[in-house]
């Protein structure tokens, strides 16, 4: 999907989002509504408020195109766009308007890293002295419970996966080491291995569905699924903006898969004709694996998701409800 | 003699079967190229140490090896010439080495008939048994696809997937991290073994033990195939399997360069898989629970297994030969 007379700045952060020079669900959402800021700013359609929420509707289907299973994408999304189209029925003028959109905007961005600062400090605080903890991916909202658990003087061990097929281990041993926290990469392979040792898995999350499912990097689930044949606890860092309110109306979320250039050289591809490679980015790990949620408004239990959803999007669901509903009746 | 033994431990010759026709063969090439019998034995010696070492893992590398020494120490007691030794030293390798692919061929047959049509079977790493089992089922007719794993670190499920584009099923390949994932869409899992314990227990490259529990979860049947070569009776005794661990610079060698301080840990390259997660051991005797595999190891070493120590079998022909 392009959109003439884009922001070029725009264009650029789309793509960085696709091509995952921005990852991470939580950067991921701040970079989406740093480009409904930019939008707002730089907006030279007509002078009507009506074309202006058209214009920036559509900005925000185009950044939500760009990956579709970070629920914090259209949530931030649709964070900036509710304020804006509530503003335009309450009839507000055009430059109102754009000050909301650019306001909402920062907003979000604020409680984001504010988010990500407060499950720091309540994680932080299940972590006993000593304890050795297995981690997966690159995690902002993970790292910063170590970090917070660091900085109350706890020694911690850290495992980090390498997690294949993009390495984002090696970005977490990198951040922890200069964290002074003692760090060891492990191979995905070798999960159950180490398992033993471990005394507690933190991971983030890409989503959260209705259920208390978590969405997040391929190889989750079954570290999980290790930690609970281990009777290890395993906790799960998500903003409340990565809840997804789709997923209490029956929808799933959709699984990416990815080029198998991450996986394999391109003449490996072009030598094997009967190989296919799949490269599914994330996998669902069931909330019987999840001892709970550390979200900015505290620890729930993984089934409680429903709880953070109706709380943070209420409203959106009841809409959505009340519009589909006189279609199937 | 130093290149084999850096290539098996360094895992450039992966497959436990090409190990042990590699180190038996350079056992030969010692007695062949040695003047005289002190010499032959003593890099032999030498040779059978490091061999060890480099892959403590290697159950059917260890008791081809004793099997090897122990036929070169009787033979000493009835002749101290060093050609019809080294005569004996061809045999028992060709006689091992024939052995084994006799076994192999065994098992694949045993092994085909487990496959199914429509069956989608995961695999991991680089196994010739697994291979053999795979092609002996599509000589068969049987239609069948095979997901493979990545395999990391040493990704030789790539090979595997080479090997096997050859031989013309449909391969899925995808990373380890995503053997959850697909599980639901597998009928059965086929791995191999390094070792079989006396318990039942298989090592086997790491990451197979986390396949078997999710193959275990998901209620998909898991198969290891493997000959009796690869049961260890030294565990009847308590011993361990040692596990081969190799430092993290092997691991990441080829993802990050800039990571320098990665050497003060090592990297486990094997994983235990319990019994319960195994279905069935594919064996040149038949199919066997893990639990009675106790009772081939009865019936190949005696009850209680009469064993040798390698260590103490070469000191012994040391003595024989006046090294000692």
């Amino acid at each position: 999907m392009t959109l003439k007379g884009l922001p070029p700045e725009i264009v650029r952060i789309a793509n960085d989002i696709r091509d995952m020079r921005i990852r991470g669900a939580g950067r991921i959402a701040r970079a989406a509504a740093e480009a409904l800021k930019i939008a707002a700013e730089n907006y030279r359609g007509p002078e009507r408020a009506s074309e202006f929420v058209d214009y920036m509707n559509k900005v925000g289907e185009y950044l939500k195109s760009t990956r579709p299973t970070a629920v914090s994408l259209p949530n931030a999304v649709g964070y900036v766009l509710t304020r804006v189209n509530q503003a335009l029925v309450k009839g507000l003028s055009l430059e109102e308007m754009k000050r909301i959109a650019i306001e909402s905007a920062v907003n979000f961005i604020e409680i984001s890293i504010r988010a990500v600062k407060l499950i720091g400090e309540i994680g932080a605080k299940i972590i006993s002295d000593g304890e050795t903890i297995l981690t997966h991916c690159n995690s902002s909202a993970a790292i910063s419970i170590l970090s917070h658990a660091k900085m109350q003087g706890k020694d911690l061990e850290v495992y980090a996966t390498e997690t294949r097929p993009k390495f984002q281990g090696y970005i977490t041993f990198k951040a922890l080491r200069n964290l002074s926290i003692k760090a060891k990469i492990i191979p995905d392979s070798a999960v159950r291995y180490i398992m033993k040792e471990v005394d507690r898995v933190i991971v983030g999350a890409d989503a959260v569905a209705a259920n208390g499912a978590v969405v997040n990097k391929i190889g989750t689930s079954l570290i999980a699924l290790a930690a609970h044949e281990a009777r290890v606890r395993v906790f799960v860092a998500a903003e409340s903006y990565k809840f997804s309110p789709a997923t209490v109306l029956g929808e799933l979320v959709v699984i990416e898969e990815r080029s198998p250039l991450e996986v394999v050289p391109e003449d490996f591809v072009k030598s094997y004709p009967n190989v296919t490679i799949r490269n599914p980015a994330f996998d669902v790990t069931p909330p019987e694996y999840i001892d709970a949620i550390i979200t900015e408004k505290g620890l729930i239990p993984p089934k409680a998701a429903i709880l953070v959803l109706t709380e943070e999007y209420g409203r959106v669901i009841e809409e959505e409800l009340t519009r589909i509903s006189p279609e199937e009746l | 003699m130093e290149s084999t033994v850096d290539r098996i431990g360094s895992f450039k010759i992966y497959s436990s079967t090409d190990v042990v026709f590699e180190g038996l063969k350079l056992v030969c090439e010692i007695f062949d190229r040695a003047s005289t019998l002190e010499e032959a034995v003593k890099v032999t010696a030498l040779a059978v140490k490091s061999l060890v070492s480099a892959r403590p893992t290697s159950v059917m590398l260890l008791n081809s090896l004793r099997r090897m020494l122990k036929r070169v120490s009787s033979e000493l007691d009835v002749t101290e010439d060093l050609k019809p030794i080294r005569a004996l030293v061809r045999e028992e390798y060709r006689r091992l080495r024939q052995e084994i692919v006799e076994a192999s061929e065994a098992v694949a047959s045993i092994g085909s008939r487990r496959i199914s049509d429509g069956d989608v079977i995961l695999t991991n790493s680089y196994s010739k048994t697994v291979l053999g089992v795979l092609r002996k089922a599509k000589e068969r007719g049987v239609k069948f696809q095979v997901y493979v794993v990545e395999s990391r670190p040493g990704a030789e499920g790539l090979l595997t997937a080479a090997e096997l584009n050859r031989i013309g099923v449909p391969i899925t390949l995808f990373v380890d991290s995503a053997v959850r994932y697909f599980m639901k869409d597998v009928d059965k899992v086929l791995v191999s073994a390094e070792a079989i314990a006396a318990n039942g227990a298989v090592v086997n490259k790491v990451g197979t033990s986390l396949i078997a529990l999710a193959a275990h979860e998901a209620r998909v049947r898991v198969f290891v195939a493997a000959s009796t070569l690869k049961f260890s009776p030294e565990t009847i005794f308590g011993e361990l399997v040692k596990i081969t661990l190799r430092p993290a610079e092997y691991l990441v060698k080829e993802a990050v360069e800039n990571l320098r301080d990665l050497s003060a840990f090592e990297l486990p390259i094997f994983d235990v898989t319990p019994p319960e997660y195994i279905d069935a051991i594919i064996t040149e005797k038949g199919v066997v629970a893990p639990e009675a595999v106790i009772l081939l190891v009865r019936e190949i070493y005696g009850w209680p297994p009469r064993l040798r120590d390698i260590n103490e079998l070469i000191e012994e022909i040391e003595r024989k030969v006046g090294l000692r």
